[in-house]
């Protein structure tokens, strides 16, 4: 072993000289030339030509003998790490060098085994897997040396650094991100990964592109990914073949093959993501090879990846990799449609059942259905259950049958006899780490389709951002769907790189918000949130400071994540702005205020009102907050008078407030990880009015508030304690009133214009409709009703007996009021 | 020094992985014409086509059937057959080619020298 291992070392430093491409390149120009040479020597029987021939070939042969060598020793793996090798082990006498990979192998001899870890950097910039991870960034080799070398000189950005460590000391570093990342050899990615702990001024660069050790991991699962997918070998081909002849025993299947498609043909090959699903396709082909009962129920949302199990399947039995059971079958997915295309309910049995014959007389065929709940339900024009029935007890059919989590527990479990002729297999969302190494996966697959280069950071805004703002579709289906959306956008706009700048853009155009890195604008628009909501809400400064902050911390992504983009409880009199901010929020984070969604709370004082809120199963009613929110997850629900609203209703947001989610009458999770949540209630107002007038400070006064509503059993701990916020409203002054009088008169004017007039309100008219408008009790809900019937009517009475004509200019006087 | 690497790898892991590939094409030819899967289904009809003798007994009809299945049988014998004696000679010369390959293999060292010496002789006349 230690031989072995001596060998590949020196082997290693000979191709870091020498590349194995060098001697690919020579094999093929010493080749061509051998080939032109003897021909010609044949041909003018010229000896001399002919001794040059041999020579060239001597040539060709040596260098592709050499070829292989190199080749060889670049993928043997001379040593792995077990499981059960204890790391002292593995550090003791640098024997931890024998685990390294050949790439790993030869940045340490370039870094000449410095623990030094920008030298080893520098070293591994010039290797294959670098210039990969470097390229994935968008960049070259070349521009990194040159950012790295700013980087190193600008001190002031990390201070003084932590120093070399020994090279024990790095080496065990590596050996953890090894292990971290469930390597059994070191490989480049993992020296990096430990570079990027050990050098800050590495750490720092990667953390400008918003990289962490697992992301220079993934981009190396990457590299390896688009070797797999480049052309087989003529041996692996050979061997992967199924034969021919294999089918010559089943029966033809006419009538089957009429109203069905075959499954893992070639194509299928190549564009399958079935990295997320290995184990469930183990555990189909399992349940496929047994002699009996061999049918099978794959049981998950839609786009979770169903087919995708069966597809893996096929693939497996066409390259007569599974059971021995199953090497001959064929997989076909039936399509009912064709069976039951206009026809009568007994042409479609007779049709379904001659099908199903054909397939079993073949005696070799796994038959697909989708949706199969839709043709097993009772209550169904197309339910075929009892055709179905004696198909499924037979040894000589498989079935797998495809539904949805609703389906089955609605159809099939309801049906015990068809239920237990199945055997169940659940499908789940991949995690986080299998979606990505799946996009990566899809990705290369779009890069060769579409001519396109698709950057790492692109990758990972794709993931967060399906994650975040998909939340009607599963995993894998939505990342996917969506990297195939941005790469039709590079496409279309001609450009051949697809940046996560773009994959913002994209999502951004799809649900209309601002997603992206956040712009300048956007960070501005964020920093004085403070002054945008105060063009609309007058007075109230705490309040909105507190709404501004809560905002703020949502949208710089430091706030929790499973929890509604920002939830507040405000308290307050009424006509004192809490509305009137609601919408002001709402037209400045969702960019209109049509996107609030109000619920008058009073409405759902009863325990059975909460069905018209989530949906009613018995009735088949559709909630109106689920379905609203299933329409636009960017919205603002506001829950007016929340403390009139039962009891099992403010459970129900109790779940939302803290999950972020809720699931409807019908089984669906409905989402708010979008949304904003304000609820309003009057409770405590008195109480309020009292403070104020005894000169409570406001932080005092909010706190009183809420141990008053908490003592008054007005609301529980628990739900008060889940708002982001509670926000107490002032009663409003009579200064504040005179400026609500100046904005409603300039929304009345902005009106006016459109119409071809003209309103000029002069200062005493302001003055008098503030003093007549201002109510302790009804705050600027009374000025507003001033407002209405003293200016508004008036202008309305005035232009239609034609007193105002277009153009004119409306002069309100005090006097006429 | 990496040459003397290079020949010890070439006589030793390299023509044990040599062998490997060379078995593995034998193998794999074989297994492209499904040799053995072919015998074992050698007599079955051809693609099942095969009639019911049904109920009772009428000379007439159990003739025509059973001639009917012998022929989807003899059939299949005939096309089997074929394929196998056809599989049975490729994958031969696939071991004969894998045993020339092996034998250069062996031989390449003296091979490269003698093409070398060869050409030289012929490119620098006497």
């Amino acid at each position: 072993m230690y031989a072995l291992v001596s060998t590949f070392i020196q082997v290693a430093k000979f191709e870091s000289r020498f590349p194995v491409r060098v001697f690919e390149s020579a094999r093929f120009y010493s080749g061509v030339c051998a080939g032109v040479a003897l021909l010609v020597s044949l041909g003018l029987r010229v000896n001399a030509l002919l001794g040059l021939g041999l020579i060239l070939f001597g040539a060709y042969a040596l260098f592709h003998f050499f070829t292989l060598f190199l080749t060889f020793y670049k993928n043997i793996r001379p040593k792995v790490i077990s499981t059960d090798t204890k790391d002292e082990e593995l550090l003791k006498e640098d024997s931890i060098f024998e685990y390294f990979d050949f790439e790993a192998t030869q940045i340490m001899l370039a870094s000449h085994y410095s623990p030094d870890p920008d030298m080893l950097i520098h070293s591994a910039a010039g290797f294959p897997f670098f210039s990969y991870f470097l390229m994935r960034l968008g960049m070259t080799p070349a521009m990194f040396k040159k950012e790295f070398a700013e980087i190193k000189s600008s001190r002031e950005r990390f201070g003084a650094g932590q120093g070399v460590k020994a090279l024990g000391v790095f080496l065990a570093d590596v050996l953890s991100v090894a292990k971290r990342n469930g390597h059994s050899q070191i490989h480049p990615s993992d020296l990096l990964g430990a570079c990027a702990t050990a050098s800050q001024a590495f750490k720092l660069f990667l953390l400008d592109r918003n990289i962490d050790e697992k992301d220079i991991d993934r981009v190396h699962h990457w590299q390896k990914v688009l070797e797999a997918h480049k052309r087989k070998g003529f041996l692996q081909r050979l061997g992967e073949s199924a034969g021919i002849g294999k089918d010559w025993a089943y029966a033809y299947t006419v009538k089957l093959d009429a109203v069905s498609t075959a499954l893992g043909g070639a194509r299928a090959r190549d564009s399958l993501h079935v990295l997320a699903h290995q184990k469930q396709i183990l555990v189909l082909e399992g349940i496929l090879a047994k002699t009996a009962g061999a049918n099978a129920l794959l049981v998950g949302d839609p786009g979770i990846g169903k087919m995708t199990v069966i597809e893996g399947l096929a693939v497996r039995i066409r390259n007569g990799l599974s059971a021995r059971e199953l090497n001959y079958d064929r997989v076909r997915k039936l399509s009912m449609e064709l069976v039951f295309s206009g026809k009568s309910y007994s042409d479609m049995v007779r049709m379904l059942t001659d099908v199903l014959q054909d397939a079993e007389r073949a005696g070799s065929v796994v038959l697909v259905i989708d949706e199969i709940h839709n043709y097993l339900s009772k209550s169904s024009p197309t339910n075929v259950a009892e055709v179905l029935l004696p198909f499924l007890k037979s040894s000589r059919v498989k079935i797998v049958g495809l539904t949805t989590l609703g389906g089955y527990e609605k159809e099939i479990v309801e049906n015990p006899l068809v239920a237990s002729l199945f055997e169940k297999i659940r499908i789940e969302e991949p995690d986080h780490e299998e979606m990505m190494l799946i996009l990566e996966d899809a990705a290369s697959h779009e890069e060769v389709g579409h001519g396109v280069f698709i950057l790492y950071a692109a990758i990972k805004k794709i993931y967060e951002l399906s994650r975040l703002y998909i939340t009607d579709v599963p995993f894998p289906e939505k990342g996917i769907e969506l990297l195939q959306q941005v790469v039709t956008a590079a496409v279309t706009n001609k450009t051949p790189l697809v940046t996560d700048t773009l994959a913002a853009e994209v999502m951004s155009r799809r649900v209309n918000m601002p997603l992206g890195v956040l712009d300048t604008k956007e960070k501005e628009k964020l920093l004085t949130l403070e002054g945008e909501l105060h063009k609309r809400v007058i007075g109230q400064y705490e309040a909105i400071k507190k709404i501004s902050e809560a905002m703020r911390r949502s949208r710089s992504g430091v706030a929790a994540e499973n929890r509604p983009a920002g939830s507040f409880l405000f308290l307050g009199p009424t006509g004192v702005g809490k509305t009137e901010t609601a919408k002001a929020l709402a037209a400045v984070y969702f960019g209109n205020e049509e996107r609030m969604i109000r619920f008058d709370m009073s409405e759902y004082q009863n325990q059975t009102d909460i069905g018209r809120l989530i949906g009613n199963q018995a009735t088949g009613e559709v909630g109106v907050m689920a379905k609203a929110l299933r329409d636009d997850p960017f919205s603002l629900v506001l829950l007016d008078e929340i403390e009139k609203a039962h009891p099992d209703i403010l459970n129900l947001f109790l779940q939302v407030l803290d999950e972020g989610k809720f699931t409807d009458a019908f089984g669906r999770p409905i989402n708010f990880k979008n949304a904003i949540i304000i609820a309003t209630s009057n409770a405590g107002a008195e109480f309020i009015r009292q403070q104020i007038q005894a000169g409570q400070a406001y932080d005092a006064l909010s706190k009183g508030l809420v141990d008053f509503i908490l003592q008054k059993a007005i609301f529980r701990p628990e739900f008060v304690n889940r708002f982001d916020g509670v926000v107490v409203y002032r009663p409003l002054v009579k200064e504040e009133i005179r400026e609500i009088a100046k904005i409603l008169l300039q929304k009345l004017g902005e009106r006016l214009e459109k119409k071809g007039f003209t309103l000029e309100v002069p200062d005493d008219v302001i003055a008098w409709l503030a003093e007549a408008g201002y109510n302790e009790v009804f705050g600027a809900r009374e000025l507003r009703r001033i407002v209405q019937e003293k200016v508004e009517s008036k202008i309305a009475t005035d232009i239609l007996s034609d007193v105002y004509k277009r153009g004119d200019m409306i002069r309100l006087q005090k006097e006429d009021l | 020094m990496i040459l003397v690497t290079f020949f010890i790898w070439h006589y030793t892991l390299g023509l044990s992985y040599a062998l490997v590939c060379s078995v593995d094409f034998v193998k794999g030819v074989f297994n492209y014409f499904s040799v053995f899967y072919l015998l074992r289904t050698l007599f079955s009809p051809w693609h099942s086509i095969a009639e019911r003798y049904g109920r009772g007994f009428a000379l007439g009809e159990y003739l025509m059937v059973l001639l009917g299945n012998l022929v989807s049988r003899v059939l299949g014998v005939i096309v089997r057959a074929c394929v196998i004696v056809f599989g049975v000679i490729a994958t031969a010369c696939a071991a004969m080619g894998a045993a020339g390959f092996l034998l250069f293999w062996l031989l390449m060292p003296f091979a490269v020298a003698g093409f070398f010496i060869a050409g030289l002789i012929l490119l620098i006349p006497a």
